[in-house]
């Protein structure tokens, strides 16, 4: 018998007490009700999928996210969590990875009892900040007390595997601030580790008060110091970076995310969740409404079937955030083709300039640090021409 | 069709200041005698190219033949030739002129005299036509038709007693003007059996009946089959078809004679052998000399111009030569760029002009440019004895070769409302103007009259007039020629390296002011890239003025959105998008844009 594909499932909770000021994701405050029906269509497009998959399949990592996923009252947690139980029956083992999103001030203790007992074994913390004012500069609902009483309860009721999310370029952070976060974040000694810069996006308040020269952020110069600072005292620390902005003690990778930066088959479920599945790029319906009326299937029409130019392009701009870049030989096996050969050309430039490095056996690629501070203007050049 | 006797025929154009109204004059004449319904009535009928109607200019003389049915119950011809307005043109308005009896002069009710009403009733006076004063826009409120009548008399010296009060946009008193035409302007009187003699007021191109030249004729006829000869470029050719102008068409007639409005198609190959102002005679039976006042057309402004992509080199040089079918006075050669590769050093009638062969090689041709900074003919006196005239800055002589050099200089007519005087006459400064005098028109308006470089007012000096007038001071100028000045080169350097494009030749008293600006605007246009950039202003081995592209620090996405890598995707295909739009010079890009915001650094 042939073995069964790995297969990560993501699961979209859109739903916060209150949304920050910075951020775009397809998410909303919603009644109890409302939680409910969502949970209803969620177990609908559960079954719709378990159906397609369990003969080819096993479910290797989940990841709860949104939105605040401990928005759901504890019961709701439990029917999503029962339900994705009886989806596993075709796994011959539990999946390796089960996180949950959580948000400081959302945690309670019988949430966690609930999140124990569906299988959970990774949380990720939203803290972004251990300062009061930027939290508050954010949009933030909780303080840096509340993120360390459920960080505490988490510890206690025995998570051993936690992110911390943190953020860099608030608005009126300082480098001095930035490292007073990291500091007391270390002194938690979380196993995993993110900070994103922030991005102003298109759409949001932030993006407003920025076209009104409202917002001030720190500049190039101060966002590429606290980047280098983190690398430099979390590696101090034990933490290694191994993706642009994930950081992680050794064997405590985020699994899940690495499916996506090594195109492993993920699938979305929930509102506006994307897939890729099968060779194609899908995501599901973005309005409320549409998705809740849908039965089972709740993509949108627009399937799109990844072309072998296509899938070159995303493993090599996708890999490449990775600290230990892309791997030749496995680029050979899966395209047939040289990675050399391709971006024949393109490639001494960007290595003349330091901005890309292959390893001593010649059989990886990767961006020097000077290369992930410009990434994008590299991974444009993995961009192939029609 | 019937002979129509040269009583029955009347020649005349329309001149007026630009925006006075004389696109919109020309139409109701047209609707008015009826050649065309109401439906068939675009607006503007004559100003046919899509960029005339939006910039509400004529830029090619048109010329329309209507049907008049006047009140004293017989049918007269009018031919109207619409002319350019712009100073431009102004020798196509002068052969324009040349080909009539009158003109209609119009005059705006509310702003009365400007520069180019008198300039082009002057122009008009001088080819001995009778002019028919018209007030426009009475419909206005701030109309004051009786101030500008005796504005009219009191300046030109016209009687305006009788002028027509119109309003073209309402079609007011229209009837009045037609029947003026009738009885002012004079009926042409050309004698049928002589020689030909016609007058070639301008030529198309026409991609079915090729050139068709535009001609009033004098003396004697021509029909289908005869040898005709162009006097001043010698080019001979078999007439093809002859026919007078409909609005829009062309009307096959079997004669055209003298007194008559008309087109010849001929066996030419291109407008180049029928030159504006140029005499048409039939070959066997020549007439013994050729009308006065033929010249052949000078460009006033040169530039490069280059395809940005530059495997279209080819495309532009057919559409070039395709234009210059249609436009004796555009010029073209090769020429090869360090920076910007393979392109054409273009000539212009002025900035205008060159505005609009940009326009139409990027819209009817679908080209993209890189145009390099316009500049004019210098006269380049080398230590040898020998004079050179240089186009393109980077032909310039070593300053060691070089003893002297002249620029050319315009005689320019501004009028002013008296309020502005003094911001015109800093303005003029400011541009090296030599003042000459200034004349009151009437108590709030004067007329100044100032010696300017051209280079000094090819860029954006129109532009600088009208905001420091609030569009209030028109401008009229002629060639002068050329005086002796303090010339430098200004080169710019990117990187250290030395960018031949963006070269230009300038008075050395502004040249450190501008060599900063052009700093300024290239750090502003030149993105960040890996590495500082410094950017230099220098003439010859000397640096005047710098500033630094700071490098790139940061270009990265730190959050990858879950699984929706559609938006990374984008966001690396726009980065790729936007390196095709650079050029590279060495290890520096820069983007084309660069080129073209250094030509306009006033802006701000």
């Amino acid at each position: 018998m042939k073995s069964k594909q790995p297969l990560s499932l993501y699961i979209h909770i859109p739903f916060c007490i209150q949304k920050c000021l910075y951020c775009d994701f397809l998410s909303a405050s919603a009644s109890d009700d409302a939680k409910d029906a969502y949970i209803g269509a969620l177990l609908e497009e559960l079954a719709f999928w378990k159906e397609r998959i369990k003969m080819q399949y096993y479910i290797r990592t989940i990841f709860i996210g949104g939105g605040t996923p401990t928005c759901l009252s504890p019961e709701q947690l439990f029917r999503l969590g029962d339900a994705l139980q009886q989806f596993f029956t075709f796994n011959e083992e539990p999946p390796m990875e089960f996180t949950l999103e959580a948000n400081p001030g959302t945690v309670t203790k019988p949430h966690i009892q609930i999140m124990k007992e569906i299988g959970v074994d990774r949380v990720s913390l939203g803290l972004q900040s251990a300062q009061n004012a930027e939290l508050k500069r954010l949009g933030r609902i909780h303080t840096y007390e509340d993120f360390v009483e459920s960080y505490g309860m988490l510890r206690e009721s025995g998570f051993h595997n936690i992110n911390i999310d943190l953020m860099a370029d608030i608005p009126g952070q300082t480098i001095g601030s930035y490292q007073a976060t990291l500091g007391q974040v270390l002194a938690l000694g979380p196993e995993h580790i993110s900070s994103y810069n922030l991005i102003v996006e298109e759409g949001t308040p932030f993006y407003q008060m920025q076209e009104e020269g409202k917002l001030l952020l720190p500049d190039e110069d101060t966002d590429r110091e606290m980047y280098e600072l983190t690398r430099r005292l979390l590696e101090e620390k034990g933490y290694k970076r191994y993706e642009i902005s994930n950081y992680a003690k050794e064997g405590k990778q985020c699994l899940h995310n690495l499916t996506y930066w090594e195109m492993g088959e993920y699938l979305g479920i929930g509102l506006g969740a994307s897939s890729y599945f099968d060779g194609c790029r899908f995501s599901n319906v973005r309005d409320m409404g549409c998705y809740l009326s849908r039965h089972g299937d709740k993509r949108e029409d627009d399937i799109h079937k990844l072309s072998k130019k296509e899938e070159m392009e995303e493993f090599a701009f996708l890999g490449l955030r990775k600290t230990e870049g892309i791997s030749l030989p496995e680029y050979k096996k899966r395209f047939g083709v040289d990675l050399k050969e391709i971006y024949c050309g393109r490639l001494e430039p960007l290595m003349k300039k330091h901005l890309l490095a292959e390893s001593g056996n010649h059989d990886r690629i990767y961006l020097t640090n000077l290369g992930i501070d410009v990434s994008n203007v590299v991974l444009a050049e993995f961009l192939l021409d029609d | 069709m019937e002979k129509i006797d040269q009583a029955h025929i009347r020649n005349f154009c329309i001149v007026a200041h630009i925006d006075h109204g004389k696109s919109t004059l020309a139409d109701r004449i047209i609707e008015k005698t009826g050649l065309l319904t109401n439906r068939e009535m675009q607006a503007q009928v004559l100003d046919n190219m899509d960029l005339e109607r939006e910039r509400g200019i004529t830029i090619k003389a048109q010329t329309v033949r209507i049907v008049y049915q006047a009140k004293n119950g017989e049918e007269y011809i009018f031919n109207l030739i619409d002319t350019p307005g712009h100073v431009d043109f102004n020798y196509e308005v002068s052969r324009s002129l040349a080909a009539c009896e009158g003109a209609i002069l119009i005059v705006d009710a509310a702003q009365g005299i400007e520069a180019q009403t008198l300039a082009n009733c002057y122009l008009a006076l001088d080819h001995d036509l009778e002019i028919m004063p018209v007030i426009n826009k009475i419909d206005l409120p701030s109309a004051e038709p009786e101030r500008v009548k005796e504005e009219i008399e009191d300046v030109i010296g016209l009687d305006a007693s009788d002028a027509p009060l119109i309003s073209a946009k309402m079609g007011t008193n229209i009837e009045e003007v037609l029947e003026q035409i009738v009885r002012k302007i004079p009926a042409p009187g050309g004698k049928e059996d002589a020689p030909l003699q016609a007058l070639i007021f301008d030529s198309i191109y026409d991609a079915y009946k090729g050139v068709i030249i535009f001609c009033r004729f004098f003396d004697g006829s021509v029909k289908k089959g005869q040898e005709i000869l162009m006097m001043a470029t010698g080019a001979k050719a078999e007439v093809v078809e002859v026919g007078i102008f409909g609005a829009g068409q062309f009307i096959p007639t079997d004669e055209l004679s003298a007194g008559m409005v008309g087109y010849i198609t001929a066996s030419l190959k291109n407008v180049q052998d029928t030159r504006v102002g140029d005499t048409v005679t039939l070959a066997k039976n020549p007439c013994k000399e050729a009308l006065p006042g033929y010249k052949k057309v000078q460009p006033m402004v040169y530039c490069g111009m280059y395809p940005a992509d530059g495997a279209k080199y080819n495309d532009l040089r057919d559409a070039l030569e395709k234009l210059q079918l249609n436009d004796a006075a555009l010029q073209f050669e090769a020429e090869t760029s360090i920076a910007l590769g393979f392109g054409f050093r273009c000539g212009f009638l002025g900035l205008l002009h060159l505005e609009i062969i940009q326009e139409r090689l990027e819209r009817e041709y679908n080209l993209d440019l890189v145009t390099t900074a316009p500049g004019v003919v210098y006269h380049v006196y080398k230590t040898n004895g020998e004079m050179i005239e240089v186009t393109n800055p980077s032909n310039l002589p070593e300053p060691s070769e070089i003893d002297h050099m002249e620029e050319p200089i315009v005689s320019a007519e501004i009028m002013v409302t008296t309020e502005y005087v003094g911001a015109i006459m800093n303005l003029c400064q400011e541009r090296r103007g030599t003042y000459l005098g200034m004349e009151y028109m009437e108590e709030t308006r004067a007329l100044l009259k100032y010696d300017l470089p051209l280079n000094e007012i090819i860029y954006d000096f129109f532009d600088a007039l009208k905001s420091r007038s609030r569009g209030y001071a028109s401008l009229d100028y002629e060639m002068k020629g050329y005086q002796a000045s303090s010339l430098v080169k200004l080169d710019m350097l990117i990187n250290k390296e030395e960018i031949d494009a963006l070269s230009f030749i300038l008075h050395a008293d502004t040249a450190y002011e501008r060599g900063r600006k052009m700093c300024e605007k290239l750090k502003k246009e030149i993105p960040r890239q890996l590495f500082e950039i410094p950017i230099q202003a220098a003439i010859g081995s000397k640096i005047i003025a710098r500033e630094t592209v700071k490098a790139m620090r940061k270009d990265v996405l730190a959050k990858c959105y879950g699984g929706d890598i559609s938006r990374k995707r984008k966001l690396l295909e726009k980065q790729k998008e936007g390196k095709k739009r650079m050029r590279q010079f060495g290890s520096v890009e820069i983007p084309q844009q660069a080129f073209m915001s250094v030509l306009k650094l006033d802006e701000e």
